[in-house]
């Protein structure tokens, strides 16, 4: 089967017309569900997410059945539970997935242990359980990268203490080991035609930093590409959190105008300038 | 002073402590100048507005999302083609129902309330409102199942079958194709699913109204059997994509009793029907009372009436219930079109 991608060498532009090391359109919005504790609808391209986070509230073992669950502090705060729902209707070919699917249920903890690094748990106490329900409406590729920032995102609406924002990105390699090319260029923030068709992962960073909570790659890279992957990887992460932070920052402008919050009213530690 | 301020409670809190007295004192006020209403400010036979906007989803091809008031739900429309059973008969009394052509689903686990936790099995009430669902869109024989027929394609406008895109397998070869040749060899099955987004009561209603506008704005590509290559074929070209002919415009509304004591015997006390219910009504009445009408050329049609619990509904109030979703259903069909 002919790449699609192999004509990117010509004229340096992916199958959607962008350059190497640029994001698709990003879209969120936050305190989308009233009845919620917190919630956030991202949309990373034409992959979309919806969450909602409820609790912290006492553990329930029973309705956390097949959610994946990471403690906070070392097992002496708060259990980040995971679960993700992909609706039918969100891929091209209509495919159900059961509550059990290994593959959901290894995103669900991946994200569940990352996020557990970046929540602040101990002011809960081990016995309290932060519920985040991820639901997939549409996927376009990078989908465990947006359920990450949308879980970010939403628990930053409701309110969860956080070290910062925990934010995810992918990155392929356009290079193959034929054409010995060893200057080509990494991309950043794939789709689902790329993802099918090149070597990528997905990078977890903590904020802008460059501290790496977590990183996934399941497909067959050169050793020589994970650096550049790695590298590209991270500083879409810096335009993620920025992004993100645009929205919190405006969400918290918006409260302020409609006088939720005072001006210059600081609510945690939390800057809204 | 400060034992006046002990006994004073804010609405909110008087709400949640006991929301049975919390309901009826708004819907008989001791004042008598303050106009009874419900919790939500909304008058007993007043409903939400519902907002729905079409087209949403990309890799659907139908679907909607309904907002009313709190209740949002998003709609997504599939068809998959599946070939006949040959040594089936070609003739059936209902062959939406035996090929099972229109499979609804709903799922509510979705952290859309916080009864509805994700990651748990169907709850009573997903399994309930999927089989109502299903039961109402046989019934009403909304979609027309002649357009979810494949026919062999005809001979005149055989094409080289370059802008043709292979969509199913064909595992069944026989010669029975050649010998008859207007036979259905394949239906479109729709898959229709619901997801909740966000849960604050009527779920029924607004699962419906969501199906309906989804189902409005499904465009099916044409499909055609191939008889050499023995699978169906779907033509490419957009234009060619033609919409599915509903039968009407059938409109749910749904009404909860609200009886003044929380055990109440039939004649006895006053009763309300709380139509389009929220979420904190629905949780106090056990009387629900569902109507479908269908008003397009005119005269009113029942599709359907369905009521659960309770002893407090009789004929004329179900008259009354009926009127309301006459109303219901001018609203419904100004927000659809």
């Amino acid at each position: 089967m002919p790449l699609d991608t192999s004509t990117y060498n010509l004229a340096l532009l992916r199958v959607d017309g962008r350059r190497w090391n640029e994001l698709r359109q990003q879209k969120a919005q936050m305190g989308v569900q009233p009845s919620a504790d917190g919630s956030a609808y991202l949309e990373q391209g034409n992959t979309k997410i919806q969450c909602i986070v409820s609790g912290p509230n006492e553990r329930d073992t029973k309705s956390t059945s097949s959610a994946s669950t990471a403690p906070t502090s070392g097992g002496q705060g708060a259990t980040v539970a995971v679960s993700i729902t992909i609706a039918p209707f969100a891929t091209v070919d209509r495919k159900r997935r059961g509550r059990n699917d290994k593959r959901l249920q290894e995103m669900q903890t991946t994200i569940a242990s990352g996020l557990a690094a970046a929540v602040q748990g101990q002011s809960y106490g081990p016995r309290s359980t932060i519920h985040i329900a991820l639901n997939v409406l549409s996927q376009d590729g990078s989908l465990l990268a947006a359920l990450v920032n949308a879980a970010s995102l939403a628990l930053v609406d409701a309110g969860v203490p956080m070290t910062d924002y925990l934010v995810a990105c992918t990155a392929g390699s356009t290079s193959s080991y034929a054409a010995a090319d060893e200057a080509a260029d990494p991309l950043l923030d794939l789709n689902t035609q790329e993802e099918q068709e090149l070597p990528f992962l997905t990078l977890a960073t903590l904020g802008a930093t460059d501290r790496v909570v977590a990183m996934v790659c399941e497909s067959r890279v050169q050793l020589a590409r994970l650096e550049g992957m790695m590298a590209t990887a991270a500083d879409g992460c810096k335009g993620v959190r920025d992004f993100l932070d645009g929205v919190v920052r405006d969400k918290g402008e918006l409260m302020v105008q409609e006088g939720a919050v005072g001006r210059g009213e600081v609510v945690g530690s939390m800057d809204l300038d | 002073m400060a034992t006046a301020k002990s006994l004073t409670l804010s609405s909110t809190t008087f709400a949640k402590l006991s929301p049975h007295p919390y309901l009826l004192a708004n819907l008989q006020p001791s004042d008598p100048s303050t106009t009874p209403t419900r919790t939500n400010g909304r008058q007993p036979s007043e409903t939400r507005t519902p907002y729905i906007n079409t087209s949403s989803l990309s890799h659907a091809h139908g679907s909607a999302v309904v907002r009313n008031g709190d209740t949002t739900v998003i709609c997504g429309v599939r068809g998959e083609t599946i070939l006949t059973a040959l040594g089936r008969p070609q003739l059936l009394l209902d062959e939406a129902r035996d090929y099972d052509l229109l499979v609804p689903n709903i799922e509510l686990a979705t952290g859309c309330a916080p009864n509805f936790l994700p990651g748990v099995p169907p709850t009573t009430l997903a399994q309930t409102l999927s089989t109502r669902i299903y039961s109402l869109l046989h019934s009403s024989k909304l979609v027309d199942v002649s357009r979810l027929r494949i026919y062999p394609e005809e001979v005149g406008e055989k094409n080289t079958g370059d802008d043709d895109e292979k969509m199913d397998e064909a595992e069944e070869t026989d010669e029975y194709a050649v010998t008859e040749e207007k036979a259905v060899k394949a239906y479109w099955v729709l898959y229709i699913d619901v997801l909740f987004i966000s849960f604050d009561g009527n779920p029924f209603d607004t699962a419906w109204t969501a199906i309906l506008a989804a189902l409005r704005d499904t465009k099916l590509p044409l499909a055609y059997w191939d008889a050499d290559r023995e699978m169906v074929l779907c033509k490419r070209s957009e234009k060619e994509a033609a919409p599915l002919n509903l039968r009407g415009l059938p409109v749910a509304c749904t009404g909860a009793v609200f009886t003044e004591k929380e055990k109440q015997k039939k004649g006895s006390g006053l009763y309300w029907v709380l139509v389009d219910p929220d979420r904190l009504e629905e949780g106090l009445c056990d009387e629900t009372v569902t109507v479908v009408v269908d008003k397009l050329g005119g005269s009113t049609k029942i599709l359907g009436i369905s009521k659960h619990g309770g002893t407090v509904v009789g004929p004329e109030l179900m008259r009354k219930v009926v009127a309301t979703a006459e109303s219901r259903w001018d609203q419904v069909r100004a927000a659809i079109e």
